[in-house]
């Protein structure tokens, strides 16, 4: 802001309406980062609570299995990979929502693609996260293990936290986005220490 | 876009969790069930399957589900021991109607302790980080399966007599807990692994099964064949 002129001529009155309208507004983002934070802890609730059940539950090593698989293991590892396929699909999805993709705009139906592959893709993880607790619980004993079971918490309360922001109006734009992003990137991790690992491991196999 | 549709997604999610839960609960009950050798003793006599337990003693009454000691104290444990298919061991000693299993598979660094029950010969051990043994005796062998972690395993393996066996021992070294297991196989090789706090599983130093005796770090340690009735702390 310029220096204001001693000679009065510029009147304090009319810089007032631009000063408090830039208070509002700075009022206004830090209120809706304060809503954010609100559903982020809803969030982290989700996340540990996954967690605390994983360590205290003794883990059965027995599970539903699913008819034409070998076992537990391939259903999860092949169920895995059905989600980070469709993680791919919103990533890109949102991608071309966000304009981000030069020369492709985004065509009607892709914002119903976007929430139908990301609904999917949450279904079919549940089962997944369900077996993998109940049979093995919440695991640490290596690395993978560990970011494994932390990571796997955190999908959760993640995906939580952006289903919540999409309710609510008032909060920071750049919200959505981190949110996306930080879903499709612990997912995506979560599938590196688990399905993955499997396939190299043990081999590609139903 | 509806403002709900999310919330309904949300709540699909955690229906589709409580519905697993609970099936999941259900068949890992009946599973337990069928280790213990069938239902209540009150619809049914002893299992026809197998070979009777070493007690051979009938449960004392019709307590629907329970386990029910009878009085062992005058049976031997009986251990078989000998190599999985696929790699590393196991050894089980059974007293009774109680059972101590471990896996030991030192080339991969994984070993479990495992307890649990017998009845009517069908034994079902389970341990830690989901270290699960199923089996059944059938004249002098065990046979049935092992699963830790992402390992399954089966085995066929026969009773041994001392000096073979199972031995574990466990103490304070420098400041840390560490637990020892050994297997001895009839034809005298030891497979054996220590675990310290870190939970990372080292090949364990030969030990001297007449006297127990076996050093590790330069402490000595005793280690002891295993017992079902008194080894604790598994």
């Amino acid at each position: 802001m310029s220096q204001q002129p001693s000679g009065g001529a510029m009147p304090e009155p009319s810089l007032a309406p631009a000063r408090s309208r830039r208070r509002a507004a700075s009022a206004r983002a830090s209120s809706a980062t304060t809503r954010l934070l609100g559903l982020v802890l809803i969030g982290a609730c989700v996340s540990v609570t996954i967690g605390v059940y994983g360590r205290l539950h003794t883990p059965a090593g027995v599970a539903v299995n699913l008819a034409g698989f070998s076992g537990p293991q391939e259903v999860k590892a092949w169920m895995a990979s059905v989600a980070a396929l469709l993680a791919l699909v919103q990533l890109g999805s949102a991608l071309v929502m966000y304009g981000r993709i030069r020369g492709i705009s985004a065509p009607p139906w892709l914002s119903a693609l976007h929430r139908w592959s990301g609904r999917a893709a949450f279904l079919v993880a549940v089962p997944v996260a369900m077996q993998c607790l109940y049979a093995l619980g919440f695991q640490a004993y290596d690395l993978r293990t560990l970011v494994h079971s932390l990571l796997g918490c955190l999908f959760f309360g993640a995906f939580t936290v952006k289903m919540l922001v999409l309710t609510r109006s008032g909060l920071p734009g750049w919200a959505l986005p981190v949110l996306g992003g930080t879903v499709f990137a612990v997912l995506v991790a979560v599938w590196l220490t688990s399905a993955l690992w499997f396939f190299t491991t043990v081999g590609v196999r139903f | 876009m509806k403002v709900r549709s999310p919330i309904v997604t949300l709540v699909a999610g955690a229906t589709t969790a409580a519905v697993l839960l609970v099936m999941n609960t259900i068949a890992s009950s009946d599973a337990r069930d069928r280790a213990a050798g069938g239902p209540a003793p009150a619809t049914s006599s002893a299992p026809a399957t197998g070979t009777p337990p070493a007690t051979g003693t009938p449960p004392a009454g019709p307590s629907p589900g329970v386990t029910v000691t009878t009085a062992p104290a005058a049976t031997r444990p009986v251990t078989y021991a000998g190599r999985l298919n696929g790699g590393g061991s196991v050894a089980v000693v059974i007293r009774g109607d109680k059972a101590v299993g471990y896996l030991c598979d030192p080339g991969n660094r994984v070993e479990a302790w495992m307890q649990g029950s017998v009845q009517g010969g069908r034994v079902a051990l389970s341990g830690r980080h989901g270290a699960r043994l199923t089996g059944a005796v059938a004249g002098d062998r065990l046979s049935g399966s092992v699963r830790v972690e992402d390992v399954r395993r089966t085995f066929s393996v026969a009773a041994v007599a001392a000096p073979s066996g199972l031995y574990r021992a466990t103490a304070t070294v420098r400041g840390t807990e560490v637990i020892g297991g050994w297997i001895v196989l009839d034809d005298g090789t030891q497979v054996g692994l220590i675990t310290g706090a870190d939970e990372h599983p080292e090949p364990a130093p030969s030990l001297d099964t007449s006297s127990g005796q076996v050093t590790v770090d330069g402490v000595p340690l005793d280690a002891a064949p295993v017992d079902p009735d008194t080894t604790t702390g598994l």
